[in-house]
């Protein structure tokens, strides 16, 4: 029971992490491969605060939003600066930076080693330690995700977002600032991320630079290829792939090592099959190109 | 100048010449196909493994002679080539004919990096191997620094083999390439075998990738992920020097692999990737380069 529930909380939090990366690839168009370090600032902003200050979880969460806001949005900054291509390397080199400061500044970070001690959220005499706790706050996040997700596909600034996603002349002939749109997408994106990270770390109580590190980026933005773009049941479809096959691997019996390879090129696989029989994944409205 | 700093310039030369390799391969198939290729980065590691399986299949005859190293390095680079032309043809040129853009591209040639890096590892699992057959000899002392007759070697085959490029670059292919870069449906109008000179930059860059890899596997130990931090180099030099067309690429490589060397001697290696990437961004941001500069709007080759 307790490992359903785990997975069922795990599942959340991936599919509030997609629906934020689905902000970003799906409505805007551009490709982020930093998803999981803004994931991981929220993660480590709660987790430096808590266990080295003993800063309460309330003031400890809106500053991971904030963070995973700031951060994201200077993305968009960044966007107006280079092609949609060098964005990728960019986003890129923005995650091997992070990942390197998260290794290298040890005293802070806890280094490769992790941080431990992080603690739980509580509320009404429970803690978010406890599985079912933790599964309330993750489902109660996921949900205000996809609610923050829906109202904006539907939205003027959502409308905005989606015709500079398609052309960003003809926005700029309507009288809106492409740059701006983009920006105020990517603050949602990256505050919804930065919670997901904070909410994650006050539940594992321990996080480590691995759990952000580029791979993970790389499985989110297959899933959400995977599951569809700009559409809600994508981010959770592709949840559902990113939670269920590393347990179906696990299954078949094949070892440690052997299993995270095999996922690995079965995620490849997946994304190449995609990208060539069904650019738009499985409920998608929008496909990369 | 001090024996300090001689060595700091002798290191940087040395994974430099790495570095500019990668970053002339990557350059190659982006003045060519129009796109980051990642599959350098699987490349990379796919030249040195194949040089591990001939040295494996001759360990009969063990003390393994210099002619079959040779031999099995040679092979290795014919891997490497065969890996280029596979990629290309199985893998981009399908997506090409669909004429989709550079950045789906790059996703694919990313997927394509996966699979081959994990399936590196299901074959030869994560422990690192060796391909030196030869015990290493004294080091030699040249202005001050230490080096290894293969460090030497390193810095002349990478040497001639960017010289090639270069001349490559600069000669009957140059034309060739900028116009199925420029426009593919003309070139062919024109009776340029379009996919053929794909095809040939796709081989060549994986000649350059599949070598550097091979020198490196040499010096230090194979692993699956082996080519993903000289590609993340590569690309950095690629970003930084692609205005300035081929030299400089290598002039970017090579200035790059100085700054991490001090980086490294100042502050520690931890710190070389990082200040690497800072660069880079900033470069990006300043020069706005990828908006400016693209393969197919007649760039220096």
């Amino acid at each position: 029971m307790i490992y359903l529930l785990e997975i069922l909380n795990q599942l959340c939090i991936y599919v509030a992490l997609l629906v934020a990366m689905d902000l970003i690839l799906g409505k805007t168009g551009l490709l982020s491969a930093m998803q999981a370090s803004i994931y991981g600032t929220g993660a480590y902003a709660t987790g430096i605060l808590s266990a080295h200050l003993g800063i309460s979880m309330w003031i400890t969460l809106p500053i991971s939003i904030m963070l995973g806001a700031v951060v994201c949005s200077s993305l968009a900054l960044i966007s107006i600066r280079v092609s949609d291509e060098a964005l990728v390397l960019v986003t890129l080199a923005f995650q091997m930076i992070w990942s390197d400061l998260a290794n290298n500044l040890g005293s802070l970070t806890g280094g490769p080693m992790g941080l431990r001690g992080i603690p739980p959220f509580r509320l009404l005499g429970f803690e978010s330690d406890n599985p079912i706790a933790g599964l309330v706050l993750s489902a109660t996040l996921a949900c205000l995700a996809l609610l923050v997700a829906a109202k904006t596909d539907i939205s003027p600034l959502g409308r905005a977002i989606k015709a500079a996603r398609e052309s960003e002349l003809f926005l700029s002939s309507c009288g809106r600032n492409a740059a701006l749109m983009k920006a105020q997408a990517f603050a949602l994106a990256g505050a919804i991320a930065g919670a997901a990270g904070s909410i994650y770390a006050m539940h594992v109580g321990y996080i480590s630079p691995g759990s952000f590190d580029v791979a993970e980026s790389i499985r989110m933005i297959t899933a959400l290829v995977l599951g569809g773009l700009d559409s809600l049941w994508g981010p959770i479809a592709g949840a559902v792939l990113l939670v269920g096959l590393p347990e179906a691997v696990r299954f078949l019996g094949i070892s440690g090592s052997t299993a995270a390879n095999i996922d690995q090129m079965v995620y490849a696989l997946i994304l190449i099959g995609l990208v060539a029989l069904r650019p738009k994944g499985l409920w998608g409205r929008y496909a990369i190109r | 100048m001090n024996a300090a700093w001689s060595q700091i310039v002798v290191n940087a030369l040395l994974t430099g010449s790495i570095s500019l390799l990668v970053a002339l391969s990557l350059h190659l198939i982006r003045a060519c196909n129009g796109f980051f290729d990642l599959t350098v980065a699987s490349v990379f590691a796919v030249a040195p493994y194949g040089v591990f399986v001939c040295l494996h299949l001759a360990s009969g005859s063990y003390p393994i002679q210099s002619g079959i190293g040779i031999a099995a390095c040679v092979t290795g680079v014919l891997v490497a080539l065969s890996c280029g032309f596979l990629l290309n043809w199985f893998l981009f040129a399908p997506f090409r004919r669909k004429a989709v853009s550079g950045g789906v591209l790059l996703v694919i040639g990313w997927a394509a990096y996966m699979f081959l890096e994990n399936f590196l590892g299901v074959l030869f699992g994560q422990d690192s191997l060796s391909i030196r057959w030869f015990s290493e000899p004294q080091p030699i002392k040249i202005l001050g620094a230490y080096l290894t007759p293969l460090n030497v070697a390193t810095i002349i085959i990478a040497a001639v083999l960017a010289l090639g490029a270069v001349g490559m670059l600069r000669g009957g292919l140059s034309l060739k390439v900028r116009c199925v870069a420029d426009n593919p449906e003309l070139a062919l109008l024109r009776g340029i075998h379009v996919e053929r000179v794909r095809a040939t930059s796709a081989m060549c860059a994986a000649m350059l990738a599949g070598t550097a890899g091979i020198l490196q596997g040499l010096d230090t130990q194979l692993s699956p992920r082996m080519g993903f931090e000289p590609v993340l180099n590569g690309i950095a030099a690629l970003l930084i020097g692609q205005e300035w067309g081929a030299v400089g690429v290598i002039l970017a490589a090579l200035g790059l692999a100085q700054l991490q060397q001090f980086v490294g001697w100042t502050w520690g290696n931890d710190w070389q990737s990082v200040c690497t990437f800072i660069l880079v961004v900033m470069f990006l941001l300043w020069r706005g380069s990828g908006r400016a500069i693209s393969a197919t709007s007649g760039g220096k080759l």
